[in-house]
């Protein structure tokens, strides 16, 4: 079936990637699997209607309203497990990696999402805009608080492209 | 050290392998496109039950359709539940509407019918009308049965006609006293024949309707028309026997309170009142009387 082997192709592609944006606005491996993992689901669903060059854009805007939704709900994230795994499923806090994972943990969901679209995606202002659903005032200020909120968050001293 | 850099590399990091496969994504893509499927068809059976619904419940709620160009008689006329098949004939155009005449107008507050009208067409045998066909015991009869037939109304023999001339009878309810008039006379050939030459002498613009019984006699019913003064309603339902008599039943919006003798001719009657606003009896009643009329002997 076509549609079933232009998915699969997308989805060996991009799962990866569409996990790792869903890491960077939640912070959590396993409900970033979740978040990618929805996004792909509803993809399928409309598969055919998604044109393959929007179709990265399709998931990623699925996978930050979806993380949007979550917080805007206010519904505290439960992991249900049977026993506790024996290793984490992130680095600790230790590594670099992480500690930019944990100063953007500090950012409130809004202004993570602009700045994980703006800086990690490269999208435009109006780019992002669009895939949050507001306006373009919005994105700015929200982009603005967010990278305040960042540098004091990441504790060191930190430069900005705007000081350049 | 910048910030905007750090986060350009979020992407790029040390990640615990995915745990989602191909499969789950394709299975539970599946199930939600069968949701979406099946939602939109119960949606479709639901509006279509809707709609079906919708249009019985209208359909049943509405007053039953009525062909363009039948008269809209309005308020004044009777009801129109007779399921006797009309005749199959061209109709006639109708020359005009009804317009009451000025020196006579109906009475304030009762509307003009739109009535359409058309021409009457005389039959070529002529039939003169009395009561001279009906035999005594005939009339007797009829004067018992008519009574009986519309027991829930008050019936009364209609003062100044002599039966000589017709059997006449007022018929009052809550909404007036109307009256009915039965006379009769002889005809030549067959019921069938009769009734068609007879067909337009009420000035029908539709065909009328009419039954044949079985042992060949016919009952036409013809439609409403307006005449002067007052703008009075008649309609007329006939009775082609098998044996040659012609029963011709005309009903009428006023009675004797609308009738008073006329001082300028001796024994003459003149209408002083308007009469009811309808007649008194529904097409449903009125047939049903033409069809014991047609069984009297």
């Amino acid at each position: 079936m076509r549609r079933d082997e232009e998915f699969s192709e997308f989805f060996t592609s991009r799962f990866d990637w569409a996990r790792r944006t869903a890491y960077a606005l939640c912070g959590d491996w396993s409900e970033a699997e979740e978040l990618a993992q929805n996004a792909f689901v509803k993809a399928y669903a409309k598969w055919p209607s998604i044109r393959r060059e929007t179709a990265e854009g399709y998931v990623r805007t699925i996978v930050t309203r979806g993380f949007l939704d979550t917080r805007r709900r206010g519904r505290g994230r439960e992991h249900p497990v049977a026993e506790l795994p024996e290793l984490g499923v992130g680095g600790g806090f230790s590594d670099p990696d992480a500690k930019l994972n944990a100063a953007l943990q500090q950012v409130g969901p809004k202004q993570r999402a602009a700045l994980v679209l703006r800086f990690v995606h490269d999208l435009s202002i109006e780019q992002t805009a669009a895939e949050l659903g507001c306006s373009v005032g919005n994105v700015k200020s929200q982009t603005a608080r967010g990278l305040a909120a960042l540098r004091e968050a990441y504790g060191e001293p930190v430069n900005s492209e705007r000081d350049r | 050290m910048n910030i905007e850099d750090e986060l350009r590399g979020a992407l790029h990091i040390a990640a615990p392998p995915p745990t989602t496969t191909l499969e789950a994504v394709v299975k539970r893509g599946r199930r939600r496109v069968f949701a979406q499927r099946a939602g939109a068809a119960l949606g479709v059976v639901a509006v279509v039950a809707g709609i079906g619904f919708s249009a019985a419940t209208l359909n049943h709620a509405a007053p039953p359709p009525q062909q363009a160009d039948e008269p809209n008689h309005g308020p004044a006329t009777v009801e129109h539940s007779l399921g006797w098949p009309r005749v199959v004939t061209p109709a006639q155009q109708p020359y005009g509407t009804w317009t009451p005449g000025s020196s006579a107008p109906p009475v304030p507050g009762r509307p003009v019918v739109d009535v359409p009208m058309c021409n009457m067409r005389m039959a070529t045998q002529e039939v003169v009308l009395s009561t001279e066909p009906f035999t005594a015991d005939f009339t007797a009869r009829l004067l018992e049965r008519v009574p009986r037939e519309l027991s829930d109304k008050k019936i009364g023999n209609a003062p100044g006609n002599s039966v000589l001339q017709a059997v006449e009878f007022d018929i009052t309810d809550a909404g007036g006293t109307g009256s009915l008039r039965v006379t009769g006379g002889r005809f030549t050939g067959t019921p069938q024949a009769y009734a068609d030459d007879a067909l337009w002498e009420t000035g029908d613009c539709e065909p009328p309707r009419r039954l044949v019984l079985s042992n060949g006699t016919i009952v036409q019913l013809h439609a409403v028309r307006p005449f002067e003064p007052f703008q009075s309603l008649v309609q007329r339902l006939s009775v082609f026997r098998n044996d040659g008599l012609l029963v011709q039943l005309e009903l009428r919006n006023f009675g004797s309170p609308d009738l008073a003798p006329d001082p300028k001719q001796q024994g003459q009657w003149r209408r002083t009142g308007a009469g009811r606003p309808t007649l008194p009896l529904s097409e449903e009643e009125f047939s049903r009387l033409g069809l014991v009329v047609a069984a009297t002997t």
